[in-house]
């Protein structure tokens, strides 16, 4: 697909007393009108050879984007919802760089997928149903049957076979409470897409969160450990702005995710999360970016997925 | 959909708004992705060209890594980044204008022909800015960017182009505006005149729509 660019001309409303109102009236948003455009480009290839490739436009940009960009710019905090828990943080700190996403294999930062179908909106601060990073097979990974509290502990939490998954730093796994209820004092999930009860990430304990606040919570509480299917998250990659001497520019970000599962994934939603800093030296993961394809990728075992966001000017 | 708009008004002391115009802009310059890359990758380096065409670079991950900070003072004043040793005014980075119409490049990185902050002839008063909150209304999700100039040259002054400038250091802590975006007028219905004693008032909206 091309990348689309704006128009080299300004559009030129002839009304010569014209507002910000005028131009919010207008129904449809031509392509003339974007300023940056973003182009997501998903590549599907089995054993290092390309089996398919598509792309499409993103119009994803949620309020995070514009929360983050709008305190970078203002030199002043901002308000951004996190998605490890979908709560409000007064973000940004003067000397970091909060749109973060360095070149790891981190799933909770650079481009993610999932399995969710909700229309994406505005308010976006997650991904409906993020793939975890790893190789299980979805229908194992999402472990139906009921855990009990009481093998694990205030900071280990332990799945039906007695084995700790609290040391899986960083990942995206989930917490369904099915009996008792938490103190409060760990990072729930709001249930804007999800009815069931409270979910919250189990993530890096250094961070602050994951487990549970108290080992008295532990007992007090039945839990399931759920995921919605894994994928191995390869590094981010990154390209410069490029200097072609054309009027366009362009950066890319780029994750590969490797289905080893043994089945195969849909994959529906299609995001980016960054990392930004808020008491100075905590840090939270806003989601940026959200799109969900009304038809899916399936990638079959084996196979595959490749992410790459480009943004793209026209000077 | 990322967008970006300007609004441009004359304002009479005493009648009030005497112009406005609107337009969609389209002109963030290969500088804004320089700096956007910069600050979603650290440890690397970017290389924006600053207002006075020096090429600079910076590994982001240094004291400077928010690359987009945009101060807006009133014309005179020091702007600074955070560590600091080189002397940048108010005029020098935030919404400038200018009276040029040379068309963009790949590589623009300054108005064509700004005007000054001052009241001499053909000058302008810069005066201090505004970041309006992120507002989200329905699909948008949109935040603000104000400037207001005084015309106390005595004459009129018509302004044809547009442009946003941050504020960037390197690592020797010196900083330099970088220009990420520029809007230019070539037709004359579109130039905007400010005759003597008006202010004008600029407004840049940065808009996402899902």
């Amino acid at each position: 697909m091309k990348i689309l660019t704006p128009s080299r001309k300004i559009i030129h409303p002839r009304n010569l007393f014209a507002t910000l109102d005028d131009l919010k009236r207008r129904k449809k948003i031509r392509e003339s009108d974007i300023a940056m455009d973003l182009i997501a480009t998903i590549g599907v290839s089995e054993k290092g050879k390309c089996i398919g490739k598509e792309s499409f436009r993103c119009n994803s940009f949620n309020a995070n984007w514009m929360r983050i960009l709008r305190y970078l710019m203002a030199d002043c905090l901002g308000n951004v919802v996190n998605s490890m828990d979908g709560e409000t943080y007064i973000a940004g700190v003067v000397t970091d760089n909060d749109l973060n996403v360095t070149k790891t294999s981190n799933p909770t930062l650079g481009p993610v997928i999932g399995t969710g179908t909700t229309t994406h909106a505005v308010t976006d601060h997650n991904l409906e149903q993020q793939i975890t990073n790893g190789s299980v097979a979805p229908v194992a990974s999402a472990l139906t049957g009921t855990t009990h509290a009481s093998s694990s502990s205030q900071y280990v939490i332990k799945d039906d076979g007695g084995n700790s998954i609290s040391n899986d730093e960083y990942n995206q796994y989930f917490i369904e409470l099915t009996s008792g209820a938490l103190s409060g004092e760990e990072r729930i999930i709001e249930d804007t897409i999800d009815s069931s009860p409270d979910y919250f990430y189990l993530y890096g304990i250094s961070e602050g969160y994951g487990g549970f606040a108290n080992d008295t919570d532990v007992d007090g509480v039945a839990y399931k450990i759920k995921s919605y299917g894994m994928m191995v998250h390869g590094t981010v990659g990154f390209t410069a702005p490029e200097d072609d001497g054309d009027l366009v520019s362009t950066i890319t970000l780029t994750r590969t995710f490797a289905n080893g599962c043994g089945e195969t994934i849909d994959v529906t939603e299609f995001g980016l999360k960054v990392s930004a800093s808020y008491s100075g030296s905590y840090s939270i993961r806003p989601l940026v970016i959200r799109d969900v394809k009304e038809t899916p990728v399936s990638i079959a075992n084996g196979q595959e997925l490749t992410l790459t966001y480009t943004f793209a000017c026209e000077a | 959909m990322f967008q970006l708009q300007l609004q441009v008004q004359t304002i009479h002391p005493e009648k009030g708004i005497t112009s406005s115009r609107a337009w969609t802009s389209k002109s963030f310059v290969k500088n804004f992705l320089h700096l956007l890359y910069g600050n979603l990758i650290t440890n690397t380096y970017v290389y924006p060209i600053d207002t006075g065409g020096t090429p600079r670079n910076n590994a982001s991950s240094y004291q400077t890594s928010n690359l987009l900070k945009c101060p807006q003072v009133f014309g005179g004043s020091r702007v600074y980044t955070y560590y600091d040793y080189r002397e940048n005014f108010g005029e020098d980075v935030g919404i400038q204008v200018g009276d040029g119409v040379a068309a963009n490049t790949a590589l623009t990185y300054t108005l064509h022909q700004k005007i000054d902050h001052g009241v001499g002839t053909g000058e302008l008063e810069y005066s201090g800015g505004f970041f309006g909150e992120p507002t989200i209304d329905g699909a948008d999700t949109y935040f603000d960017i104000e400037r207001i100039f005084r015309n106390a040259s005595g004459g009129s002054i018509v302004i044809k182009e547009y442009s946003i400038v941050v504020l960037w250091g390197d690592t020797s802590s010196n900083s330099y505006p970088i220009l990420i975006v520029r809007d230019v007028f070539t037709e004359e219905i579109d130039w905007v005149t400010v005759a003597n004693s008006e202010y004008l008032k600029i407004t840049y909206r940065l808009l996402v729509t899902v």
